[in-house]
């Protein structure tokens, strides 16, 4: 399908619904976000969810961190702070 | 690119991640901003087909990043966690619903909810190209989280939108 995918680039027509399919996919990719939390929200405690979300993107966003080293951060303020994320 | 680096590379970003589009962040850092093998179009043109096919969007990555051999290397790292499950699920079966266990595995979790919201940005700036391709992500995002709209169903809505926007638009000329 990805070689389709390519050759359709060369279409004039295709390429302009392939626009709307990859502005599509950036809704996609940002809503996955909600997916991924939406089962822990009865379970844990929202500011938490927040602290976690908010701080994972700005150190992405802002400070330019690497994802890996964002993740093994969460991980260890969690193992800091276990109490701390009960609803 | 060496295939097994690619791999590597593949595996690492699907096991930082607990659900598909999770290791999009990790794979942007690695092939995107370190390596310049993909294009933020390019990875998102790979999600596309990852959600209007049955494929796994690694795959496409893979092919994007290194023709049929990088595929296959996208496939393996895709195949690896659940060959390896076994083998945990042996060792630490027991811990998989110990509190502290699944407090952590929240915590990734969010932080990676996080890391796609920041990865989304710069797939933004390259897919927004007008008024009508803005309305389209913001009404995408509300179709999934609003709705729980089938991603082919919302792809494919959004083709044929920007399709039938541009004709508009160059009739009105």
């Amino acid at each position: 399908m990805t070689v389709v995918y390519l050759s359709l680039t060369h279409n004039p027509f295709a390429i302009v619904a392939l626009r709307g399919a990859l502005a599509a996919a950036v809704g996609i990719v940002a809503a996955t976000a909600w997916t991924l939390i939406r089962p822990h929200l009865k379970e844990v405690n929202k500011l938490n969810i927040a602290a976690f979300v908010d701080g994972a993107f700005l150190l992405a966003a802002v400070f330019h961190i690497t994802p890996i080293r964002i993740l093994l951060l969460a991980a260890v303020i969690d193992a800091a702070v276990p109490q701390a994320k009960k609803a | 690119m060496n295939a097994f680096l690619l791999y590597l590379l593949f595996t690492k970003a699907i096991f930082t991640s607990f659900s598909g589009l999770a290791s999009l962040p990790v794979l942007r850092e690695d092939l995107v901003v370190k390596r310049h093998m993909l294009t933020d179009a390019q990875l998102d043109t790979a999600v596309v087909v990852s959600r209007t096919t049955i494929g796994v969007y690694v795959v496409s990555v893979g092919y994007y990043a290194d023709g049929i051999t990088g595929a296959i290397a996208g496939w393996l790292a895709m195949i690896t966690p659940a060959g390896l499950i076994i083998l945990l699920l042996r060792l630490f079966g027991r811990s998989v619903d110990h509190p502290r266990v699944r407090s952590l595995q929240q915590a990734v979790v969010f932080a990676s909810a996080g890391l796609l919201i920041a990865a989304s940005v710069p797939l933004a700036r390259e897919a927004i190209t007008g008024m009508v391709t803005a309305v389209i992500v913001i009404a995408s995002i509300l179709l999934m989280v609003l709705r729980k709209t089938d991603a082919l169903w919302i792809v494919a809505g959004a083709a044929v939108v920007n399709f039938v926007a541009s004709v508009a638009h160059i009739r009105s000329l």
